[in-house]
């Protein structure tokens, strides 16, 4: 009976949000205050609602009734409690649930965050959102709902997918869907005020600005964990594969980084009014498709894990919301004239237009490779893979050429700048590019676009730390100490310095992600127990495999001690599983991590006299990756904290004057 | 029960929809103007400052040269009188309107009273 | 002086800098340009199914006897068809993979030049701060204040 009460609290869902949508927008076009009341209203009853919906899943969950045909299609008698949270996403139906509820608690925050400052836009805004959570209702109420039940009531559940049974995947999945869907606000936001015809009254910019840069940076963790879990569990020991799905998330993702550079100028400027309402619409159409694609897309992928035919539903609400917003935008059009004119082209406002064209090139080639293989076979019935060698060559390029512009940006001033002032400045971070370049060969790296690569990062390093240094000491003219003034440098201009201190977090990405790419060290070796095995300076003794049977799944486990030089560094045990109903097998990387290498070992062929084909891997700098991840985060957080305003001692605010009668 | 369920699922929201319909909550919804002036002004104002504080972060750290740091210095105070000189003229047109105001309401005041007192006399 | 700093910072990060010679690196390239067929959209370098691991001894013992690149990519698409190979080959149909991003790029050039050239160009705005037109006078006495603010701050 809980299931039914879920199962008809997701119908009331889906009628209240069709109710909000239209209530909103009438409310905002004939301004009736009590309808906008009212659909504001409706919206915070709707997570309620979806919780009782959700609650009863894991009810179903929990007692194992496998009577819903989620439940039996996700679960089975084996599983431990704590994997029904993994369950609950883990299945097309339950996700789309996910993403409903999730989407809900975000607009309602999102609604509450504009209300008081944009009350003439809340209205449209409030429509949007309602309008995708209908979609979303939409689909779950007829097409995909977790709480359908099953005619025969089954004894036992199919279980879950072993590949997600990884710590990695309690968070990646829901970090990386909440970032998705969250790409909506902004997007909601932005449009919203648009229609009020305040699109280019750039009252919605602050809030805009601040949503953009959670929603950016939510999507970063999910990109970041999906990385890492694919690092530590698929076990071929490597982090990104070009997957389409990757690309689906990677795609919002260079959006969103472009938009919310350009929305600075904005905010200051009042410039770029047009341009950074197309920037939203391409990240929420992108980040549609991110959804889309992930519903078992056209395209075949490690992740497409429901192959359905509601991908179509979604590609044509993704149609219909590019075409509605872009013929907004042409409506509106001539609100959004930018208020001043670009004054320089060496000035920092060039460089953010520049930089933003490029994550768009980025993103629009990644999304020519993801979807060319779909044209290929419906217009000529040709089979094409496109894999990593085409992006490498394609997409690298591009983003070397990003890593370049991160490092000389920080030069350009805002408002403008002459072109020698430039060349002036930007000596110092290419003198240290091209030192880094030259102690690099000579250090023993001859591979050059490594080398190109590196000395990019030289340069970028360089941009960061110059203002830094530069920064502290104009203050300490002041004889102000170095440390007080460091941190007010920081602290005084915190959208400035924290966004520096994300850069030096995609620097560490980037140095990471070079390093591994270029000069990791693989092999594949035969091993039996009581070999051992040599790479590098690393020693591993192989002391004894011993075979786990498990309920669902056989587990074979190495046991390795490993040395490094004549330092003892323990015992490593990779692992390898087969789950025998799924027939699929999922490895465990045992890896030694530092900053400067990983020494991984994992299983991959197992033969029968107790030996095993291991892949061994040496992949440098992989450490700094993942430390990136609490960089990016501390600096997003930091250039969202509020700064005191100055002293508005020049200006006196007019009092609101009343009527007396 | 389940029938119960239902209704409750069903009601609870509906009537939380219908209460601001009903009972006319909301009236001053729409009542301030995130696209008023004296917003824009304050908008405007902080923006001065802040490329101002902006411009002399850079001019110190060496980036902005002498040239563009005065220039920008005087686009800046440009617009702040602007934006002081468009407070003034707002407020200005403010108090008139105030004034008018207040003159009609005394104006109809004393029609008010005239005309209470020929009732009065006939 | 600061570049001291970062020199400093980038040798620490290069002192690991493995120098590139592994052998095994030609069958490594090569495994990473074929794809599992059985496995959906994994390279034979990533996959571990057992086809995956054959297709790595094909590889290698292929190149002992030295083949080349091309023939045993050659003979992998004799086998199981063109979508075997993870970069499109540049021929045919696929070609028209390889051109268009550089026509993308030029592209979004124009759009910059474009959007550049409007945006430079000066505006009829209707800025609700254009009829104020405040005296020369003013305007030097608010850049005096606003320089005292600054130097307050």
């Amino acid at each position: 009976m809980f299931v039914e009460s879920g199962y008809i609290a997701i119908g009331v869902s889906f009628a209240l949000s069709i109710y909000i949508s239209l209530a909103a927008l009438t409310g905002g076009i004939k301004k009736i205050p009590e309808l906008i009341v009212s659909a504001r209203w409706g919206l915070y009853t709707l997570p309620i609602l979806l919780f009782v919906a959700v609650a009863a899943l894991v009810n179903a969950f929990v007692t194992n009734d496998f009577s819903v045909r989620y439940v039996a299609e996700n679960s089975n008698l084996a599983m431990p409690q704590q994997y029904t949270w993994v369950a609950l996403y883990a299945g097309n139906a339950g996700s789309l649930l996910f993403i409903a509820i999730v989407f809900s608690l975000l607009a309602v925050i999102g609604i509450l965050s504009i209300r008081k400052s944009l009350p003439h836009s809340t209205p449209y805004a409030l429509t949007l959102m309602a309008l995708v959570l209908t979609f979303f209702l939409g689909i779950i109420c007829f097409m995909a709902n977790p709480l359908e039940r099953l005619p025969i009531t089954p004894a036992d559940g199919q279980g879950i997918n072993p590949l997600l049974v990884h710590f990695g995947m309690f968070i990646h999945p829901p970090v990386q869907m909440t970032g998705l869907v969250s790409v909506t606000i902004p997007f909601s936001i932005a449009i919203g005020a648009m229609l009020a015809k305040r699109g280019g009254r750039d009252e919605w910019v602050d809030i805009g600005r601040i949503w953009g840069m959670i929603s950016w940076l939510i999507l970063t963790m999910g990109l970041l964990l999906g990385s890492w879990w694919a690092y530590t569990i698929l076990g071929w020991g490597g982090y990104w594969a070009w997957d389409p799905v990757e690309n689906s998330a990677l795609m919002p993702w260079l959006a969103m980084t472009a938009f919310i550079h350009s929305i600075m100028v904005q905010k200051r400027r009042g410039m770029f009014r047009m341009w950074n309402m197309v920037i939203i619409i391409v990240a929420f159409t992108l980040s549609l498709m991110g959804m889309f694609i992930n519903r078992g897309g056209p395209v075949p992928s490690v992740h497409s894990f429901a192959q359905s035919t509601m991908g179509w539903l979604f590609l044509m609400f993704m149609g219909v919301a590019l075409f509605g917003s872009l013929i907004a935008f042409l409506w509106r059009m001539d609100n959004l004239v930018s208020r001043e004119k670009l004054e320089s082209l060496f000035s920092r406002e060039s460089m953010f237009l520049f930089q933003n064209v490029l994550f768009l090139v980025a993103a629009f080639i990644t999304l020519w490779g993801s979807v060319f293989p779909v044209l290929a076979d419906v217009i000529n019935d040709t089979t094409v893979t496109v894999g990593e060698p085409f992006y490498n060559v394609v997409v690298g390029p591009v983003l070397l050429v990003i890593l370049a512009v991160m490092g000389i940006g920080p030069f350009f001033p805002w408002r403008r700048s002459t072109r020698s002032n430039i060349y002036r400045a930007i000596r110092v971070p290419l003198v240290a590019g091209l030192l880094t370049a030259i102690i690099i060969t000579a250090v023993g790296i001859r591979q050059p676009v490594a080398i190109l690569a590196f000395a990019v990062c030289g340069v970028a390093a360089a941009g960061i730390f110059n203002e830094w240094v530069r920064g502290t000491r104009s203050r300490m003219r002041k004889k102000e100490p170095i440390w007080i003034a460091f941190a007010k440098l920081i602290a005084g201009n915190r959208p400035r310095y924290g966004g520096y201190i994300v850069h030096l977090g995609i620097l560490m990405l980037a140095i990471g992600a070079i390093a591994s790419s270029f000069y990791s060290i693989q092999r594949d070796i035969m091993m039996k127990p009581g070999e051992t095995y040599q790479v590098q300076d690393y020693r591993i003794s192989y002391i004894d495999s011993s075979e786990k049977k498990y309920s669902d799944r056989d587990e074979f486990i190495g046991e390795f001690k490993v040395t490094k030089g004549d330092k003892d560094l323990g015992m490593m045990y990779p692992k390898q599983s087969f789950y025998r109903e799924f027939r699929i097998n999922a490895t465990h990387a045992a890896i030694k991590s530092n900053p400067i290498e990983d020494f991984y070992i994992i299983p991959s062929q197992l033969s029968d006299d107790g030996g095993a084909i291991f892949r061994i891997l040496l992949n440098p700098l992989v450490w700094w990756m993942w430390a990136a991840g609490p960089v990016m985060a501390i600096g997003t957080i930091f250039a969202l904290s509020p700064q005191k305003r100055l002293s508005t001692n020049l200006v006196s605010k007019p009092e609101q004057k009343t009527i007396s009668s | 029960m389940l029938v119960l369920i239902a209704i409750i699922l069903t009601l609870i929201p509906a009537l939380i929809i219908l209460y601001p319909l009903l009972k006319r909550v909301g009236s001053n919804e729409l009542l301030k103007d995130e696209s008023s002036l004296t917003s824009e002004l304050n908008r405007r104002w902080d923006g001065v400052v802040a490329g101002l504080r902006t411009a002399e972060l850079e001019f110190s750290i060496g980036n902005l040269s002498d040239d563009d740091y005065k220039w920008i210095k005087n686009t800046y105070a440009k617009e702040t009188a602007q934006i002081m000189e468009a407070m003034e003229l707002q407020e200005e047109e403010e108090t008139e309107l105030m004034e008018s105001l207040e003159r009609e309401i005394e104006r109809a005041k004393l029609e008010l009273a005239n005309e209470k007192e020929s009732e009065d006399k006939s | 002086m600061i570049l001291a700093i970062f020199i400093a910072a980038l040798t620490v990060s290069c002192y690991n800098a493995v120098d590139s010679s592994y052998s095994e690196k030609k069958a490594h390239e090569l495994n990473e340009t074929v794809m599992c067929p059985v496995c959906p959209g994994e390279s034979i370098d990533q996959s571990q199914n057992p086809l995956a691991i054959q297709m790595r001894e094909i590889i290698k013992n292929k190149l002992d006897q030295g083949w080349t690149d091309q023939e045993i990519k050659d003979y992998f698409v004799e086998k199981y068809g063109p979508s075997v190979l993870l970069a499109p080959p540049s021929s045919g149909v696929s070609l028209i993979i390889w051109i268009v991003p550089p026509i993308i790029v030029v592209l979004a050039i124009l759009i910059l030049i474009v959007v550049i050239k409007s945006m430079t160009k000066s505006k009829i705005v209707d800025d609700r701060l254009m009829r104020a037109k405040p005296s020369q006078k003013k305007v030097s006495e608010y850049s005096k204040r606003l320089d005292k603010m600054i130097d307050e701050s």
